[in-house]
């Protein structure tokens, strides 16, 4: 027979089991889901170089934002991977990303080539992307409504060199330009911009990217008798363009690539031949101007990295930071929502001023022109960024 | 040319399909739906086409001066930035700058969509231009104004362009607007005409769907339910639920109502037949369908004429219905009806038509009545009649119809001929014309019974054109109306003229029998006394000498007695002892002797015409000449101043057609015709009266008893007479066809008064006891008397007993109270077989004293008689 006293226990147990039930509920609230924010980038294959500082600089931003108690009090997690620079791969998993991880926002993966690969699934679905891998001016020709560049586009790259070159009377140029999109983008820009700035083009040369011994290219350039060479590409073309000089034992008065030279990784390779060499960069870890939050991240990816980052990385971080203000200003995540905003919104970052046309290609945003000079990636234009004159001869 | 007519009857089923179709609730909603759809986006599409391509024009105007000042704008921008740099004129730094600006240009006309020329003023030299499909210096052949938006075309492509110039930099700046983004705007709007246009079909085809559904599948649904001849019953849309509702409640109502009328036209036994104004069958009833075996369903909608007009009526039926509004309906004609196996049945049609409000023909009805059995039994009803007029024309009887008014309205003929008038003189006369005033007092009070339908026979007499009275007997039936009024009445008319006459034939002849039974029991007793008178006298006479005065006394007495005998002779002859004794034989002589006998002494002449071959007769001679002897005497004494009488004899048959009161068979007729006075209509029915008579001295018995002695002899005795003109009495006696018997010479035979021998003398009268005893014994014989059969009976007894029989035996006919004669020699042979009885009665036509043999009479004498007779009789018996 059950006595009275194992019912009073029979209470109190039940009445214990509510009271850290309520304790849980409300004195420790259960964490937010965190938003999911998917790429995928080229962390092998021939873009691995610059997919990896782009990697390391959405990290870093997430890292900062979650440090901050991530974006309207949710964290972040970031999805990456790998599309070894191909993409037909990079579709496979932005689907992926999509279908099966269901993020909520996406960023762009790297190069031209793999983010107009992937636009129309992101543009089917309504993600709104800021390309900060990417830069051909395609990617804004085809009308897609949820594509946000971030920093200058291909064919405006070399207008600062152009500028600096007629300032110093340099009127005969060649431009050479691998056969991707982005770098033929950077031909045509190149070769309108010299003709507007009364420039001589004395060679015009589209050779095949995965070629890498361009010697007969450089024949041609040291046949036409330019004093400059601009050579439109990214990394390897860069670096393979400058060993052919060198194996014809000729080296051009000025030497500018597009892609390649602003990382540290071109001086690594080439040493001695990378002096002089001239190259756009969308953004500098040091110059006698810094953007906000420049200086705290080139800190930060230096202290965590234990190298410099390049403009990739400081792309990818301005990339986060641009997201971060549309979804504080939309206050959810409606991507739609954030579309709109995007499309309008004037921000700064650490790579400088975002704006886009109607298109969605960045207006705003100005590209820095830097020249290895002693070892060191020096600023000479424009101006008023200047770390150090511009050395020509 | 049947394939012609096939094609003829494709393309009206083309034409009814196509009909049906463009009739159809959908294809009204469906077209209707299509044109204003259609009417409304061609309007719309002009309309706002055209508005949309002058704002465009107007907007892509504005638009050009609005780019031509930013692009004029950003040139001075950088122009003014230049010269504020301080480097206006430094090439490099103008190169830069005119660089850059072309660049600002470009971006500027790119986003905005422009195409953009920038050439320079001096040498025309093109510094910038967007990417165009043509040369951009075909653009510099044109004449441009500055600062005016025109029309540029190049390559059948159109732009507006809008031409001016900076002149800082010497630039001349066109600026260009593809017409084709006009033409975009345009393909825009007509993209958006094409979506709408498309949106507009779906909302179409839905709006049809809908209609459909909501509106044409409920109106169908409802509308199959009444093809189908059911009641609707749709639910869903409030509006259509009650529409048909509605319908069906109607149609509910109409089923009734067609159920009703279904039921009261399959009770009519008559045809019915409903048919279109074209002549096309809508329905007939079920008397038709049983009549004819086709079904009304079935047959709905074919011509009448094809299934149920005889050949004959065709042409008649088809111009009928040619021309409905030029006959005068109703129709009634006699008709007929073919049936299923093509059997005609007759028809007695009556064709209505039923008319609109605008009295336009609807409807044909054809109502109409199988009159082949009225007509076969019209036939057989004519063949009645005809029979039954036959029977009651030909009828013994007549047969008269009165009005209630008293009007005969029919009549046979032979109440014509019973009542003396012609038919024509009889129909619609009033009944009394032809009654006195005693019979139409009669037949006032039978008209009041026929009207309380009290129809008992009754008598009336009607009188004849010439006067006659026809008694008659009529049978009547009052005749009443279904409401019970009286209409007149029916007779039958029988003449009993003749029958009323037998009838008083017959009461005169039960009226004489009467007086035959009083005056035979009168003439009994009174031979009994004259008998004892006679014989007394007889007696005196015998025992007086002829010359005593008292003799002659007697002998007068004895002639008055005998006077009286004849006169019981007469009186018994009406009784039924007067039954003549006959005998076989030709009356000729009979009738002569006694009529010259009769007339003998007279002046007056008798002329005979006797047929030869007169056939024979059974009479007794003493009666037929007794009547003769009357006759004559009568017409003697009604010819006083003398004549002719005819006297004639002829053979004659009577049949039944001859309504005679005699049996049927052969007679002979004796007519005696005088000249005389004749006798009066008053008195002629009481001749035979007895006691009539118109004469002074008469008794009036003498036609009487002739009456009486022809009736008895099977005959019958007839007067005919007139006033002044003279009598014919006509005798009839059947004829015989027996031997004439044997005659006896006539002569008489004086018997001695001598007797011997003992005589029973049995009487009930004592003076008849003691006269005739001394009568005997004055004879000769020994005499025993009884009052009785009982007391003779008893003494013969007795004198047999004693070995002393009787030799005779005298006895009565007739003991009142006692044993008469006919029985007394029934005991008496039995007790002797041969005593001699002689049977004595005054009852002379007895039948015991005509055949007295028979009943074991030796021999007969009628009282009175004398003593000679009573010899005469004992002799002849005891001679035997």
């Amino acid at each position: 027979m059950k006595t009275p006293l194992f019912h009073r226990n029979k209470i109190s147990y039940f009445l214990i089991i509510i009271f850290f039930f309520l304790i849980n509920v409300f004195i420790y609230p259960k964490e937010k889901e965190p938003i999911k924010i998917g790429v995928s980038l080229s962390l092998s294959g021939k873009y691995a170089n610059l997919g990896n500082m782009q990697k390391k600089g959405f990290e870093l931003w997430a890292n900062k934002v979650n440090s901050e108690n991530g974006i309207l009090g949710r964290k972040v997690r970031l999805i990456i991977y790998n599309d070894n620079s191909d993409p037909v791969v990079a579709v496979d998993l932005y689907n992926t990303l999509i279908l099966n991880d269901k993020v909520d926002l996406l960023f762009s993966p790297y190069s031209s080539q793999v983010t107009e690969a992937i636009l129309p699934i992101t543009e089917e679905n309504g993600y709104p992307l800021l390309i900060s891998g990417a830069s051909s001016d395609i990617l804004w020709k085809k009308n897609y409504k949820y594509v946000f560049g971030v920093f200058t586009i291909a064919s405006k790259y070399t207008i600062g060199f152009l500028e600096l070159l007629v300032l110093n009377n340099i009127s005969r140029i060649a431009i050479i330009s691998a056969d991707d999109v982005f770098s033929k983008y950077c031909l045509k820009g190149t070769e309108k911009w010299a003709k507007r700035f009364g420039l001589s083009i004395k060679l015009k040369e589209v050779f095949d990217k995965e070629k890498k011994d361009l010697i007969q290219i450089a024949e041609k350039v040291l046949l036409s008798g330019a004093q400059t060479i601009i050579v439109c590409g990214h990394y390897n073309e860069s670096v393979n363009i400058k060993l052919a000089f060198r194996r014809i034992n000729w080296s051009p008065q000025i030497y500018y690539a597009t892609i390649g030279p602003a990382h540290s990784k071109y001086y690594e390779d080439l040493q001695q031949s990378a002096e002089k060499t001239f190259s756009s960069t969308h953004w500098h870890y040091y110059s006698k101007f810094q953007f906000p939050g420049s200086k705290e991240f080139s800190e930060n990816f230096i202290n965590k990295y234990k190298k410099e980052p390049s403009y990739l990385a400081a792309t990818a971080y301005a990339a986060g930071q641009i997201f971060e203000a549309a979804i504080k200003k939309s206050g959810d995540l409606d991507r739609n929502k954030i579309r709109n905003i995007l499309s309008i919104m004037d921000t700064i970052s650490i790579i400088g001023r975002y704006g886009v046309d109607k298109n969605g290609k960045q207006i705003r945003h100005f590209t820095l022109i830097m020249q290895w000079q002693n070892g060191k990636k020096e600023i000479v234009w424009p101006k008023e960024f200047q770390t150090a004159k511009p050395i020509l001869k | 040319m049947a394939k012609r007519v096939s094609n003829g009857q494709t393309n009206s089923k083309i034409k009814k399909s196509l009909y049906f179709r463009i009739n159809n609730l959908s294809f009204k909603i469906i077209s209707t739906i299509i044109f204003l759809l259609s009417a409304l986006g061609i309007l719309l599409y002009f309309s706002v086409l055209s508005s949309v391509s002058n704002f465009a024009s107007k907007n892509i105007k504005e638009n050009l001066e609005w780019a031509a000042n930013d692009v004029y704008n950003i040139c001075d921008k950088g122009f003014d930035e230049l010269l504020k740099s301080g480097f206006a004129y430094d090439e490099k730094t103008l190169k830069i700058k005119t660089g850059l600006t072309l660049g600002v240009i470009e971006d500027f006309v790119i986003e905005n969509d422009f195409d953009c020329i920038v050439y320079l003023k001096y040498n025309k030299r093109i510094i910038y231009y967007t990417e165009l499909d043509f040369e951009p210096s075909e653009v510099l052949k044109q004449l441009m104004h500055e600062n005016l938006v025109f029309n540029f075309e190049i390559k059948s492509k159109k732009y507006f362009t809008y031409y001016f110039q900076y002149e800082p930099w010497d630039w001349n700046i066109i600026i260009l607007k593809d017409k084709e983004d006009y033409s975009n705007l345009i393909n825009n709007v007509r993209l958006s005409y094409v979506l709408t246009g498309i949106i507009v079909l779906f909302l179409a085809i839905a709006l049809i769907l809908f209609l459909n559904n909501s509106v044409k599948n409920p109106i169908t649904k409802i509308i199959n339910s009444i093809k189908k001849d059911e009641p609707p019953s749709y639910h869903g849309t409030k509006e259509f639920e009650f529409l048909s509702n509605s319908i069906k409640e109607m149609m509910n109502h109409i089923y009734e109502q067609a159920e009703w009328i279904n039921k009261v036209f399959s009770t009519i036994g008559a045809l019915l037949i409903v048919m279109d104004t074209t002549g096309k069958l809508f329905m007939f009833n079920k008397t038709v369908e049983d009549l004819t075996g086709y079904s009304s369903k079935k047959e709905k909608g074919k011509y009448i004429w094809d299934l149920f007009v005889p050949e004959k009526h065709i042409l008649y039926i088809k111009g009928l219905f040619k021309n409905l509004n030029d006959h005068n309906f109703p129709i009634s004609f006699e008709g007929g009806i073919l049936t299923k196996s093509g059997t005609e049945i007759t028809i007695f049609w009556t064709d209505t038509i039923i008319v609109d409000k605008e009295n336009h023909v609807q409807w044909v009805v054809a109502t109409g009545i199988d009159i082949t059995k009225r007509k076969l039994a019209e036939e057989l009803l004519r063949e009645s009649e005809k029979k039954y007029r036959l029977l009651v024309d030909t009828m013994n009887e007549g047969v008269v119809v009165q009005d209630r008014s008293g009007i005969i309205t029919y009549a046979n003929d032979k109440f014509c001929k019973i009542i003396g008038y012609k038919y024509e003189d009889t129909i619609d006369q009033p009944t009394e014309r032809f009654l006195d005033n005693k019979n139409k007092n009669i037949l006032k009070r039978e008209l009041e019974k026929r009207k309380k339908n009290i129809n008992d026979l009754f008598e009336i007499t009607w009188t004849s054109n010439d006067n006659t009275k026809i008694d008659t007997i009529v049978s009547p039936m009052s005749i009443f109306d279904n409401d019970n009024n009286y209409k007149g009445y029916f007779g039958v008319v029988a003449d009993i003229t003749e029958r009323k006459k037998l009838e008083e034939e017959l009461m005169k002849a039960h009226k004489l029998e009467s007086i035959g039974v009083l005056a035979g029991g009168i003439a009994h007793d009174f031979n009994n006394i004259l008998t004892g008178i006679i014989g007394n006298i007889n007696l005196a006479k015998i025992y007086l000498d002829k010359d005593n005065n008292v003799y002659e006394l007697l002998l007068e007495a004895e002639k008055v007695s005998f006077r009286a005998k004849d006169l019981t002779q007469q009186l018994l002859t009406f009784s039924k002892g007067g039954a003549p004794v006959k005998k076989t034989d030709s009356i000729t002589e009979l009738i002569k002797d006694t009529t010259i006998f009769a007339l003998r002494g007279s002046n007056i002449k008798c002329d005979f015409s006797i047929l030869k071959g007169l056939w024979l007769s059974e009479f007794d001679s003493g009666q037929i000449s007794q009547v003769i002897n009357n006759i004559v005497l009568n017409a003697k004494q009604a010819m006083l101043k003398g004549g002719n009488i005819e006297v004639s004899t002829e053979n004659i048959t009577i049949k039944d057609e001859d309504q005679f009161p005699l049996k049927n068979g052969k007679y002979i007729l004796i007519a005696i015709k005088d000249h005389g006075v004749g006798i009066s209509d008053e008195n002629l029915p009481k001749i035979f009266d007895p006691y009539f008579t118109t004469k002074e001295k008469g008794v009036g018995l003498g036609l009487a008893s002739s009456y009486s002695i022809i009736n008895r002899h099977g005959g019958y005795i007839k007067v005919n007479s007139k006033l002044g003109e003279g009598t014919t009495m006509l005798i009839y006696l059947p004829a015989k066809e027996k031997k004439r018997l044997k005659k006896e010479k006539p002569g008489k035979k004086i018997i001695e008064l001598k007797g011997n021998g003992k005589v029973l003398l049995m009487d009930d009268e004592e003076i008849i006891l003691k006269t005739i005893g001394n009568m005997l014994e004055h004879i000769g014989f020994e005499v025993e008397k009884a009052k009785n059969g009982e007391e003779a009976v008893s003494l013969y007894q007795l004198s047999l007993e004693n070995n002393n029989p009787f030799d005779i035996v005298i006895t009565d006919l007739t003991i009142p109270g006692g044993m008469g004669g006919k029985e007394t020699v029934d005991k008496l042979l039995n007790i002797d077989p041969n005593v001699k009885v002689i049977v004595s009665s005054g009852y002379s036509n007895n039948d015991v004293m005509s055949n007295y043999k028979k009943y074991g009479f030796k021999g007969v004498i009628v009282k009175p008689y004398n003593i000679e007779k009573l010899n005469e009789a004992l002799n002849t018996v005891l001679n035997k």
